[in-house]
């Protein structure tokens, strides 16, 4: 079973019989392991990212293919939730006042 | 609102006089128009501090742009690129804002053994064949952090990782910028990745471990 279908089962089980809660990895415990698995050698900073959000968010926007345009800043946006949450609150503009 | 191509806003945001006013007038009808979607997971227009907020990040995202406007390079809509400068405002400002009582300090338990982080360690679980598995296995990887991390980066990385706070509130707290945070935690996770790599220990390891093998 692949490591993200881990995590989905262990969430599934929230609300299942006692004995299965009693197996659950603390949440937060299993985030931190989730990040170390999905490090990469060369990432961007948030620097990098800021400096194209705007263009990468009007790519997510038109629907584009912006994963492998951009790589590094879905990477980066995965890892890091400030810069996640600054991505979805731009595209929720976009989303809200279309061109 | 008229519709101007980028040239035509970077035009008369430059143009003095009319141009400009009318200009400055729609791209602070553009950023406040905006805000509400923004912010809308953080804090609703009918919230009385959503107001000065607003108009707070208004302002300096105005300010930021027409002192950056060369800045601008054109790889999306100037409107775009505005609204992300009052993007990365308007959330500063609230996670200061959400955080100002929260202390680093507060992560960390000195003990007989040392400094360590209540967060990491497990809820206790009434089976104890269970429990010592996942012990066992809590044990070993806070073994690992504390051997391969500066106390820096097991501060910043309980900080974000664990206990949720925003890089931008832990790098203020650090005396460093959002960037050189998210560097040292890049540079932390790295090594955790090689450590575990090196002594064998794999994702499907820890799981299995509380998965009940």
């Amino acid at each position: 079973m692949k490591f993200s279908e881990k995590i989905k089962s262990l969430v599934k089980r929230l609300g299942s019989s006692k004995e299965e809660k009693d197996m659950q990895m603390p949440a937060a415990f299993q985030k931190l392991i989730q990040m170390v698995e999905n490090t990469q050698e060369v990432e961007f900073s948030c620097e990098d990212v800021y400096h194209i959000l705007d263009h990468y968010t009007e790519l997510v926007y038109h629907g584009e293919n912006s994963a492998g345009l951009m790589p590094l800043v879905k990477h980066h946006i995965e890892i890091c939730p400030d810069c996640r949450e600054e991505f979805e609150a731009l595209l929720r503009i976009l989303q809200a006042s279309p061109a | 609102m008229p519709a101007r191509t980028n040239e035509e806003w970077i035009a008369d945001l430059k143009a003095e006089g009319a141009h400009k006013e009318a200009a400055v007038g729609d791209l602070r009808a553009a950023i406040i128009s905006g805000l509400p979607y923004a912010l809308s997971n953080y804090l609703s227009p009918d919230n009385p501090q959503f107001q000065s907020l607003a108009e707070e990040v208004t302002q300096d995202t105005l300010l930021r742009v027409l002192d950056r406007l060369d800045s601008f390079e054109g790889r999306s809509r100037f409107t775009t690129w505005v609204q992300k400068i009052a993007v990365r405002i308007a959330l500063t400002e609230l996670r200061r804002r959400r955080w100002r009582d929260f202390s680093l300090d507060s992560l960390v338990e000195e003990n007989e053994e040392g400094v360590s982080f209540p967060s990491l360690m497990i809820d206790p679980a009434p089976n104890p064949d269970t429990l010592s598995q996942q012990s066992d296995m809590m044990q070993r990887i806070g073994r690992i952090i504390n051997e391969e991390l500066t106390e820096k980066q097991r501060q910043a990385m309980v900080a974000t990782a664990i206990e949720g706070v925003p890089l931008e509130e832990v790098a203020r707290r650090m005396d460093m910028n959002r960037n050189a945070l998210y560097k040292l935690l890049h540079d932390a996770r790295l090594r955790l990745k090689k450590r575990l790599a090196n002594e064998g220990l794999t994702t499907e390891d820890v799981w299995a471990a509380f998965d009940g093998g």
